[in-house]
């Protein structure tokens, strides 16, 4: 186990940048997860701390030893790649023997460790088979055996169930939980689902176009966004987002979207105090939004414009004008095409426009 | 309705066999001729129209061995083409290694050594010849082992480029990640990857440089003189002696085909690389 630190890690492909001045704590013995969108950087991150690649600028430290110029193998890192990198001229049991032959283990050593962790991983009928006559989901647990055999101090993880298929996906994801827990040593999870990070990591970094836009627990993530990307990326459905100006009347806060008004009780002060302009943008998770078909005093109507049905719940997408807002709903609420609701939101956040910047987050 | 479709496939199947048969006849009829000429009487050679049924005879054969320096242009061919391969390999392996892993000179390096293949190596012979005679290397088994491999390694280079960018990178570096060097990584995990493009690779080099000729014919006169050059020998003045010469050729083509079918089972392997994965 030990903990990982990026210091300021900068990395360019010709005139592309993966990854640019990114400082990074990564506690010992964490599930920390890197989450962004494809082309954020996650996988560059994962092979300079893996060694494989090397960065232009900055340090990477393991355990506080700065590792930046130490070759792969002497690391004391494994990595399970997004493509498993199955070595396809050796067995399953050669594939995890691998590391451990490295190693100058003895022989009877060896077989014992590759056949407890194939029995972990209920891989042991499969020991003699070439890789490629394994199934997806075989063929991920064997890269994941590979990386379990030895103790690493730091276990990095790309992307390994993107490849699989949905349902194989949503019965690893538990799986996986599991054995990481058991393997008692800090892992570094790259992914670009959501709810992967959300449901397996301690902590999250969202990262975008190689930045770190924000790290904290999942939680924290879901609670306070602090940025327009990260609010947009937790949670699903994800949050809507609605173009508002702040305007004030009769001593009450308004945030005008054209289609309705939307009055600011608390805070109100406060917010305006922190806004650089009046430009804001409205977010709200669909789970905040509550429907009711009955008027209620600070609601606003709008149309149904489609409702599915994924149950237990339904999400009922809304219509203000040209805009589609997502909601959530219990499935028992029965509405159909141009139905009027009355609708109340119960957590609202706000973005100034330029900066992209959470505002009431600074206030409270 | 289930008839039908069988009758069509067998009008398809019968097609493609008449067509595999057509081009089959047209690669191995000259073949099939050199050996029924090696095996005819002077005169029977020449006679038209052709004698399908003659008395064979192993005159040509005694003729080739008696008066012609076959035997020592066979070991000589030998010794050359297994002396190319061992120079031609390695170096083609490392070499296309760093150009497929470390883009060794930004493709111009690699563009100028592919120039050495589009070069004309008739274009060279002079040059060659005078370099060869003031080092003292005419006629040198050396001398002309060293310019087939020059001759062969562009080739080798880039159809072993094209192999190793078959293989993922990730399997190298899992391998580094797992505790091996990069070397051991290469040796490990690449090396038998592509060991049947190594196959493939060194049967070209000994295709190429068993059927050489022009350096051979230029350069070497009787130490160093190769099958190809001993062949040219039956051009005499007093005419073509096609018996010998078939008898000869016959007998060059013997080690190829055997060489051909034992690594057979390679070169499919090779060939189809990208394909099977």
């Amino acid at each position: 186990m030990a903990g990982v630190s990026l210091k300021k890690v900068s990395k360019k492909f010709g005139d592309t940048t993966a990854v640019e001045d990114l400082t990074l704590e990564i506690k010992d013995g964490e599930f920390f997860s890197l989450l962004g969108p494809s082309g954020a950087g996650k996988t560059t991150l994962l092979r300079m701390i893996a060694g494989v690649e090397k960065p232009d600028k900055g340090n990477i430290c393991i355990d506080d030893v700065v590792v930046t110029d130490i070759p792969p193998k002497n690391r004391e890192v494994t990595m399970v790649f997004q493509s498993y990198a199955l070595f396809p001229h050796k067995t399953v049991y050669e594939n995890m023997a691998y590391p451990l032959r490295k190693r100058k283990i003895p022989e009877a050593e060896i077989k014992k460790i590759v056949e407890e962790t194939a029995e972990i991983l209920h891989i042991s009928p499969l020991l003699s088979r070439l890789p490629k006559q394994l199934s997806g989901g075989e063929r991920q647990r064997v890269g994941l055996g590979r990386a379990m055999v030895r103790q690493p101090k730091v276990c990095l993880l790309d992307e390994p169930l993107t490849n699989l298929d949905a349902k194989l996906r949503v019965e690893m994801r538990g799986e996986f939980k599991k054995i990481c827990k058991n393997l008692q040593t800090t892992i570094v999870y790259a992914t670009p689902d959501q709810l992967e990070a959300v449901t397996m990591a301690d902590r999250i970094a969202v990262l975008d176009r190689g930045r770190v836009l924000q790290y904290d627990t999942p939680d924290s993530l879901y609670d306070h966004p602090k940025n327009l990307f990260v609010a947009g990326f937790i949670g699903s459905p994800a949050m809507n987002f609605i173009d508002c100006t702040l305007v004030e009347k009769n001593e009450k806060t308004y945030l005008d979207a054209a289609e309705f008004k939307y009055e600011i009780t608390d805070k109100a002060e406060k917010i305006k105090a922190h806004m650089a302009s009046s430009d804001v943008i409205l977010g709200v998770r669909p789970e905040h939004i509550g429907i009711s078909k009955n008027m209620k005093e600070g609601c606003i109507q709008l149309e149904v414009f489609v409702s599915e049905r994924v149950r237990p719940e339904i999400i009922v997408d809304l219509k203000a004008g040209e805009r589609i807002i997502k909601a959530l709903a219990p499935v028992e609420f029965d509405v159909s095409m141009g139905d009027k609701v009355w609708v109340k939101f119960d957590k609202i956040f706000l973005f100034d426009k330029r900066t992209k910047e959470e505002i009431a987050d600074k206030v409270s | 309705m289930k008839i039908e479709m069988k009758t069509k496939r067998r009008i398809v199947d019968s097609l493609y066999y008449i067509g595999v048969i057509i081009v089959l006849i047209a690669v191995l009829f000259p073949f099939f001729w050199m050996v029924l000429t090696s095996i005819k009487k002077e005169l029977d050679v020449l006679s038209i129209p052709p004698k399908i049924f003659f008395e064979p005879t192993i005159e040509n054969y005694t003729f080739v061995f008696e008066r012609s320096s076959i035997i020592k242009g066979l070991i000589n061919s030998l010794v050359i083409v297994g002396g190319v391969i061992a120079l031609v390999i390695p170096i083609s392996m490392l070499a296309a290694y760093s150009f497929s892993r470390f883009n060794v000179g930004g493709g111009h390096f690699q563009f100028y050594i592919l120039t050495v293949r589009m070069f004309p190596p008739i274009a060279a012979i002079v040059p060659y010849f005078v370099i060869f005679r003031n080092f003292g290397l005419l006629d040198n088994i050396i001398s002309i082992t060293l310019l087939n491999a020059l001759f062969n390694m562009p080739f080798t280079i880039w159809l072993l480029v094209g192999f190793l960018r078959e293989i993922p990178q990730d399997l190298e570096e899992a391998a580094m990640i797992e505790g091996a060097s990069r070397f051991e990584a290469f040796r490990e995990i690449t090396l038998p990857l592509i060991a049947p493009a190594l196959a493939v690779a060194a049967i070209f080099a000994a295709i190429f440089t068993w059927n050489e000729f022009l350096f051979a014919f230029i350069l070497t006169r009787s130490e160093a003189i190769t099958v190809t050059r001993v062949m040219a020998g039956f051009y005499t003045e007093r005419g073509i002696l096609w018996g010998p010469l078939s008898a000869c050729a016959t007998l060059c083509t013997v080690p190829m085909f055997i060489l051909a079918l034992m690594i057979q089972k390679y070169i499919v392997r090779g060939l189809t690389f990208g394909a099977v994965r």
